[in-house]
């Protein structure tokens, strides 16, 4: 069989992905498979629609296609998600009922989020999609992993031959026509906490273009806006990590990326992203600003902002994006909250989006945080252990950042030991049957005691 | 004060008769000890409220007061750390045995009165009392087979590490 493997990493032949793939190949001999790198010819492809169509052809005439790609911030690299962007609009037909699975390799931070966001795009592309594996970065070297993998091209190709299907897991996008209005906001809101929206409005983006509008005329103070267009930025992450021992970037002092983002971190309380979903996503171009933050490796940069996020879009059809987004806020990283263009009615976006600049100057005034949830408290670990093991000793400014702040902190004796002493105790007959029969009252009693002594304040 | 705090003074308090036992070189460790172990039975009386450890420390003592005053038997007082680890690793031994673990007796006046009958309360003392029988039992055979200087630093240690249970494992289940 012809397989086509879309290769994601900007590392080309060097890609820490595509290693594992050419293990699958070498085990495989039987199939051909063909490379397409798809951060090298990105520019071809923007640039040349016949360069787009002789790849469509290509993918015609095989008989499955592998996405294969390193996870980039919650999802695939700007250049894959670019490429997605234009095949989702020039080149849609050439992906019709091919056979497909999606491959990816990472830390396994939110490769959940990355593989659904595959999945969708894959559905919207009208492929029929098999199944996919998310590999650590370092699994190719366990033998187990290995056989994973071998299995995992062997259910594709059964998939392939047997025709086997799986069910669609995502409603299909739908276009929202409605044109925004919004109205200047007359009760101005007056704080000294800096504001900026980031955005990468285009002229054409007209509902988005008026949500900013809309939201900079909440302030006395119009907020800063800054478009990603009119930065000067050089290229996508290259995934070289020349970054991990001083959050030095390659691109460093060769482009305005960095000045921009270490102005935002310096300058901004508040920060607005304000965005059009573009497929799955927001646009190549916002995630090229995600991938390119990651100068500042696993450091979470933004600590001590609040966040909020106008999208043009039906963001309700796109959980997928909203969890991305939300993985952002993690320790002392805050939501303010989304407002979208969906509801089709001007009066009541007008409205959401005064409640999330007013809602967003009170978080900052109040200095409200609200603390980790699942998706900061398991991130921060499975960082934290990342960076304590072998990462920490190659992204070594993320180690002495972990450290410096207390984030590579482990269980702490006295709860091991108060874990280990529940566990002898529970395993004794009358203590264990003592403690299920009063549970409730056990689950509460600290927390009575915190209640009784307000009555006692009183 | 805290529940676990309190508990915690009681069982330093218990402590006394021993620690004048073990602190004493000469003989009038017996007269010091036996003293103490008398002053407590008499709070417990005025507190009405009943401890076993004292009443064992007061039998033990005063029978080596007669062996050792009156029928001058010295093996009591030249193995008198042995004898006394011998004696309250029995008295912990006999208390688990029985389900009443001696080191409730004096934590019982500390806590509400129905949790002092529960399961959970004896649960946790079981083990706060097997955690010093195994502390008193290795410091009997430590102490005979060798009595050195290593042999105090060790038993001490293991005494100290009876008194951080003692005090730990309350406070760890206060909640």
């Amino acid at each position: 069989m012809k397989i086509i493997v879309l290769s994601g990493s900007p590392k080309a032949e060097k890609s820490v992905t595509l290693q594992s793939v050419k293990y699958i190949e070498h085990h495989y001999p039987e199939h051909y498979f063909e490379y397409v790198h798809i951060a090298r010819n990105i520019k071809k492809y923007e640039a040349n629609e016949e360069e787009l169509k002789l790849l469509g052809q290509k993918i015609q005439d095989s008989d499955g296609v592998i996405w294969a790609f390193p996870v980039y911030y919650t999802t695939v690299p700007s250049t894959y998600k670019r490429f997605i962007e234009l095949v989702s609009e020039k080149c849609h037909s050439c992906f019709k009922n091919k056979y497909t699975a999606v491959f990816s390799t990472s830390i396994h931070y939110a490769d959940n989020i990355a593989h659904d966001f595959m999945r969708a795009t894959c559905e919207d592309l009208n492929m029929k999609y098999t199944d996919y594996l998310s590999h650590d970065m370092h699994d190719l070297l366990q033998s187990k992993m290995q056989q994973n993998l071998k299995d995992f091209f062997a259910n594709f190709i059964t998939s392939i031959k047997e025709g086997l299907k799986v069910s669609k897991m995502f409603a299909p996008l739908k276009n929202n026509d409605f044109t925004y209005q919004g109205e200047a906001v007359a009760e101005k809101i007056t704080t000294e906490k800096q504001v900026i929206i980031i955005t990468d409005a285009l002229d054409s983006d007209y509902n988005l273009l008026e949500m900013i509008n809309t939201y900079s005329s909440c302030f006395g103070q119009p907020p800063e806006v800054i478009n990603l267009n009119d930065l000067d930025i050089k290229g996508p992450c290259l995934g070289c990590c020349r970054c991990a021992a001083n959050n030095i970037c390659a691109y460093h002092d060769q482009d305005g990326y960095r000045e921009f983002l270490d102005y935002v971190i310096v300058k901004a309380d508040i920060i607005i992203y304000a965005g059009a979903i573009r497929g799955r996503h927001l646009s190549a171009l916002f995630k090229l600003y995600y991938d390119r933050s990651f100068c500042y490796t696993h450091i979470p940069f933004l600590t001590g902002k609040h966040l909020g996020y106008m999208i043009s879009g039906n963001l309700s059809d796109n959980q997928t994006l909203r969890q991305s987004l939300e993985m952002f806020n993690r320790g002392n990283i805050n939501l303010i909250g989304f407002v979208s263009d969906e509801s089709q009615d001007s009066s009541e976006i007008d409205r959401q989006i005064y409640s999330l600049a007013r809602k967003g100057v009170v978080f900052a005034e109040k200095n409200y945080f609200k603390p980790d949830d699942f998706i900061g408290l398991s991130s921060e670990k499975l960082f934290a252990d990342a960076i304590r093991g072998s990462l920490g000793g190659i992204f070594t400014a993320d180690y002495r950042y972990y450290r410096k702040n207390g984030l590579l902190t482990k269980v702490s004796w006295g709860e091991k030991l108060q874990g280990a002493l529940m566990r002898y105790l529970m395993g004794r007959k009358a203590f264990r049957k003592a403690v299920q029969k009063n549970m409730i009252n056990h689950m509460i009693s600290g927390h009575k005691k915190v209640l009784s002594s307000l009555k006692g304040e009183e | 004060m805290p529940d676990s705090l309190k508990a915690t003074l009681n069982a330093t308090l218990n402590f006394l008769p021993l620690m004048l036992l073990w602190g004493i070189s000469n003989q009038h460790a017996f007269w010091a000890a036996l003293a103490a172990a008398s002053g407590l039975i008499l709070l417990n009386i005025v507190k009405k409220s009943f401890n076993i450890k004292p009443i064992v420390l007061f039998l033990y003592l005063g029978l080596s007061v007669i062996l050792y005053h009156y029928l001058k038997i010295d093996f009591v007082l030249s193995q008198k750390q042995l004898i006394s680890s011998l004696v309250l690793g029995s008295m912990g031994l006999i208390s688990i045995l029985l389900n009443k673990p001696y080191t409730m007796y004096f934590a019982q006046s500390s806590y509400d009165k129905a949790f002092a009958k529960s399961p959970l309360f004896i649960e946790v003392n079981i083990l706060i009392t097997k955690i010093w029988t195994a502390v008193h039992f290795i410091n009997a055979v430590m102490e005979a087979f060798n009595h050195s200087t290593y042999t105090v630093v060790i038993t001490n240690l293991l005494v100290a590490i009876g008194i951080a249970s003692s005090i730990m494992i309350p406070s760890m289940l206060s909640d």
